[in-house]
């Protein structure tokens, strides 16, 4: 057996693996064609220098990703940031708290505005589309006015998802 | 005496791995290929392996599943034959080419490739036969 009985462990990069692992097995023997490319030894050998290399790549991108300042995914941003107390969002549409006053060609008793009853409005030149987040019940007023106050309108229109569920499987 | 010699055991200069990965029948280790044994194999290992087919080291190979879909003339016969020497001469510094020979066989869709060469050390040469043929 020669001096090199330990495996150097601390190198990342494929060659360097790969002579590690040749030196390692020159403290042996048993086999002795690691050194000829076309060896079964030498494939051996390429196939676990890539798999270590592969290995360790991938730890090292693990552990890049386990601390704020070498994250590189937003995923893993926003885990460490909810460590440190915040609660980091997506961005999302406007909200607009509005008082809505309709003016009737009839008169009935009260006006009902349902959910999702959509509103345009206009900002700088370009239009865009808000909702009402719950249905209202409008009613007249004392002045004869149809009027109702805070009303919460979401930028954007909901959309619905429909598909066909087999529940013989 | 021949006792003797059979006691005497051969020298492994060259030992690899069995490419079968057999276990040996007796002790059930996994069986060695030695000296020519492993030379034979390694230049067998090394015909059938293409370009950019080792991780890290794109130009070990032979690149001779390319030639089969070329039809096979006899430019083409002498382009194998040369890839086939070439490869040896730089990856198997062990093996001297003494010949290399490409023939048809049509009956079988194949391709034999035969392989002459002397070992450093050694003065028997070894032929070794590779058929090349589809697999599916």
């Amino acid at each position: 057996m020669s001096a090199n009985t330990y495996l150097q462990v601390t190198e990342l990069d494929f060659s360097d693996i790969r002579t590690n692992l040749k030196a390692y097995l020159k403290s042996q023997n048993q086999f002795a064609d690691y050194d000829f490319d076309g060896s079964a030894m030498s494939t051996l050998l390429d196939v676990l220098a890539y798999n270590t290399h592969y290995n360790a790549y991938y730890l090292n991108m693990v552990a890049n990703e386990m601390f704020l300042d070498s994250a590189s995914l937003r995923n893993s941003v926003v885990a460490r940031a909810k460590h440190l107390g915040y609660r980091p969002r997506s961005a999302q549409g406007s909200l607009a708290t509005v008082t809505l006053t309709i003016t009737p060609t009839d008169s009935p008793a009260a006006i009902s505005i349902p959910k999702n009853t959509q509103f345009q409005g206009e900002v700088a030149g370009i239009s865009y589309i808000w909702c009402t987040s719950n249905s209202h019940s409008v009613n007249i007023n004392a002045n004869g006015v149809y009027t109702v106050d805070s009303i919460d309108l979401n930028q954007g229109i909901p959309s619905t998802f429909r598909y066909t569920a087999n529940t013989s499987n | 005496m021949s006792d003797l010699a059979g006691k005497i055991k051969r020298k492994e200069i060259y030992s690899d791995i069995d490419l079968g990965f057999f276990a040996h029948p007796n002790t059930g280790k996994l069986t060695k290929k030695v000296n020519r044994d492993a030379i034979r194999q390694s230049v067998k290992s090394l015909i059938l392996t293409d370009y950019y087919e080792r991780p890290f080291k794109p130009n070990i190979g032979c690149g001779i599943r390319y030639y089969l879909f070329e039809l096979f003339s006899p430019a083409v016969k002498q382009q194998m034959e040369s890839a086939i020497r070439e490869t040896i001469a730089n990856h198997e510094p062990r093996a001297d080419i003494v010949e290399v020979l490409v023939e048809e066989r049509q009956e079988l869709n194949a391709l034999v490739v035969s392989v002459a060469f002397m070992i450093i050390n050694d003065p028997n040469p070894v032929v070794l036969d590779v058929i090349l043929e589809r697999v599916r």
